[in-house]
């Protein structure tokens, strides 16, 4: 049947999953994060690190083991799948119009300790999902850093908007490990205790895992009960540093400016900002420099870092739905962790739970190799 | 114009540069472009022989330097500069991601006791993407995609997707694998102007030709 199309059709957005230290349902999690509960917690020597950053582990009775060999992640991932489709009428995923994305920034390098462990290439995860459930597609794997959740829900929209899919089901996950953990310590990225993203005394990240899933839609009767709208969305480099955060923000500036502007939305119009804060000095700074570029001063904005860590490819995933129920809630949580300024422009960080100013949820990310994205939602 | 009245509305993408690194030689639009030299490393006699300075070459891993060195001979002979700085995406892809990095770093940890943040930095397979917005100035849109051969369907299709969202005007799309002293480098830079109507099929033969 020939669709028409005038401007940016619709994208609904809906079938929230997720796994991660604070529950294994969006409600749960939420419902978590309004009682001001964290996940992040002191860990002796966690993973043989010799760190006293705090970390945000999933514990196993969450996740029964799907198969005898499946990895945490992948048990992780299985549920959120489960969950997502759950939430629909049927599941799309099995025929040709249906795509699975994965976003992840290293899969299961908890399995790099044993050689040759046929389960540490990326591309396994796709095999096990498409093996698991009968997958029509292959499904892709986006492993783009920090940014890979929301450039997976970024890239979804655009495939069902040039007629490729109907139905995207974006699945984020990473686990806490030996790997990460060591490198971030060398990087000297890690905070003692907890995180503090925006806060002055803030002093880097805690590493926390999650996996968490979003279905995408040109049909809004796929979903059983509520879905929102996804409006426009942009990804950028800082052409800057691999490793550094832009001093300009310019990537995380262009990026908002080039998801906002084809929306015809104004920064002004803005209801809430989920932003990336990380707690690390740069990271944090850099963003205040960018939100004010953009005009996004007054908006209320919180990191959720402090309520379940840095869940790397999970975090645009994960943020972008809990995003959503702050919205469907009118309840924008605590920037956990946020005492006093500590960013050199001004942002309205949320420092008790307050409601959303308007009905477009803005959620960003920024990671290394310069990588920034923006995507913009309306709540219905 | 003798067709006119035919031409659709639908965009058909278009090659404009190609480059090919494998077994030791590289290509570029299907013509050889050089050989290795014996004397160093491969990677090293590209770097020289396209008569580069650019000292952050040396610090990069051999994933990133390939896909550096693919990204600087295609674009060079692509119009780089009739585009806007974030009008040129760059959709690089591989098997692998950054698991010679990840090994190299995983294996020093666990002989040295310390962790390398050099090392460690390029355990990400973006990283690459990185190196090649930073050296190029470009500021546009990036993604790093998995799969387990290259993929021209799906490369193809991010390129329609960002050309239907007007995310670019352009894309330089890649496929980078390193597996040792093995390399595996395709680079394409892919425009919706041209006149002749690129397939993956035709990408993909393309491709497989060397």
């Amino acid at each position: 049947m020939p669709k028409v199309r005038t401007g940016l059709s619709e994208v609904y957005v809906g079938a929230k999953s997720v796994i991660c230290p604070l529950g294994d349902t969006p409600a749960k999690v939420y419902d978590a994060m309004l009682r001001g509960e964290t996940s992040l917690q002191s860990v002796e020597k966690p993973f043989g690190v010799d760190t006293t950053s705090y970390v945000g582990l999933v514990p196993n009775s969450f996740i029964p083991k799907e198969h005898i060999d499946s990895t945490k992640l992948e048990d992780m991932l299985v549920k959120c799948y489960e969950h997502s489709v759950n939430k629909l009428r049927f599941d799309p995923f099995q025929d040709e119009d249906g795509l699975v994305i994965i976003c992840t920034t290293k899969g299961n390098i908890d399995k790099i300790d044993k050689d040759d462990d046929p389960r540490l290439p990326l591309t396994r995860l796709s095999k096990f999902m498409r093996q698991s459930f009968d997958l029509a597609n292959e499904p892709m794997v986006v492993s783009n850093a920090c940014i890979s959740g929301v450039l997976g829900i970024i890239t979804s929209a655009r495939l069902i908007r040039a007629e490729k899919y109907d139905h995207v089901l974006v699945l984020g996950g990473d686990v806490v490990s030996e790997f990460t953990l060591s490198g971030f310590a060398a990087l000297h990225a890690l905070t003692e205790g907890a995180c503090k993203p925006y806060d002055k005394n803030r002093t880097g990240i805690n590493l926390g895992e999650a996996a968490a899933g979003l279905v995408l839609s040109n049909d809004d009767t796929l979903f059983k009960g509520r879905c929102d709208e996804y409006v426009s969305g942009a990804s950028a480099n800082d052409a800057n540093h691999i490793s550094g955060p832009s001093r300009t923000g310019e990537g995380l500036h262009r990026s908002i400016e080039r998801t906002l502007n084809p929306a015809s939305v104004s920064a002004a119009q803005i209801g809430y900002l989920s932003a990336h804060g990380t707690g690390t000095s740069f990271n944090d700074e850099m963003e205040s420099i960018a939100f004010e570029r953009s005009g996004l001063s007054d908006v209320p904005v919180n990191s959720m870092k402090g309520y379940f860590g840095h869940t790397l490819g999970a975090a645009g995933v994960i943020e972008t739905l809990l995003g959503l129920e702050a919205m469907k809630r009118k309840e924008l949580v605590a920037s956990l962790g946020y005492e006093e300024e500590g960013v050199s422009r001004p942002m309205n960080i949320i420092k008790q739970t307050t409601s959303p100013t308007s009905d477009y949820f803005l959620k960003t990310a920024s990671g290394f190799g310069g990588c920034n994205a923006a995507a913009l939602f309306k709540t219905r | 114009m003798q067709c006119g009245s035919f031409i659709q509305d639908e965009m058909s993408l278009s090659l404009k540069t190609y480059c090919r690194i494998k077994d030791n030689e590289v290509y570029i639009n299907g013509e050889l472009f050089c050989q290795h030299m014996e004397e160093e490393p491969f990677l090293r006699s590209v770097y020289k022989h396209i008569g580069l300075n650019y000292p952050k070459f040396f610090k990069m891993d051999a994933l990133s330097q390939l896909g550096f060195l693919g990204a600087e001979m295609t674009l060079m002979r692509s119009e780089l500069e009739t585009y806007a700085d974030d009008e040129v995406a760059v959709i690089y892809s591989n098997r692998s991601s950054s698991l010679e990095t990840d090994h190299a770093y995983y294996n020093s940890l666990k002989e040295s006791g310390i962790a390398s943040p050099a090392l460690f930095v390029y355990t990400l397979p973006n990283i690459e993407v990185g190196e090649i917005c930073i050296r190029h100035k470009l500021y546009g849109e990036n993604n790093f995609l998995i799969t387990e051969r290259f993929d021209a369907a799906q490369l193809l299709e991010q390129c329609e997707a960002l050309f239907a969202d007007n995310a670019a005007k352009a894309v330089l799309i890649a496929w980078t694998e390193v597996n040792g002293e093995e390399h595996d480098g395709f680079f394409a830079f892919i425009t919706n102007d041209g006149m002749e109507e690129l397939t993956s099929e035709s990408l993909t033969d393309i491709y497989l030709d060397r």
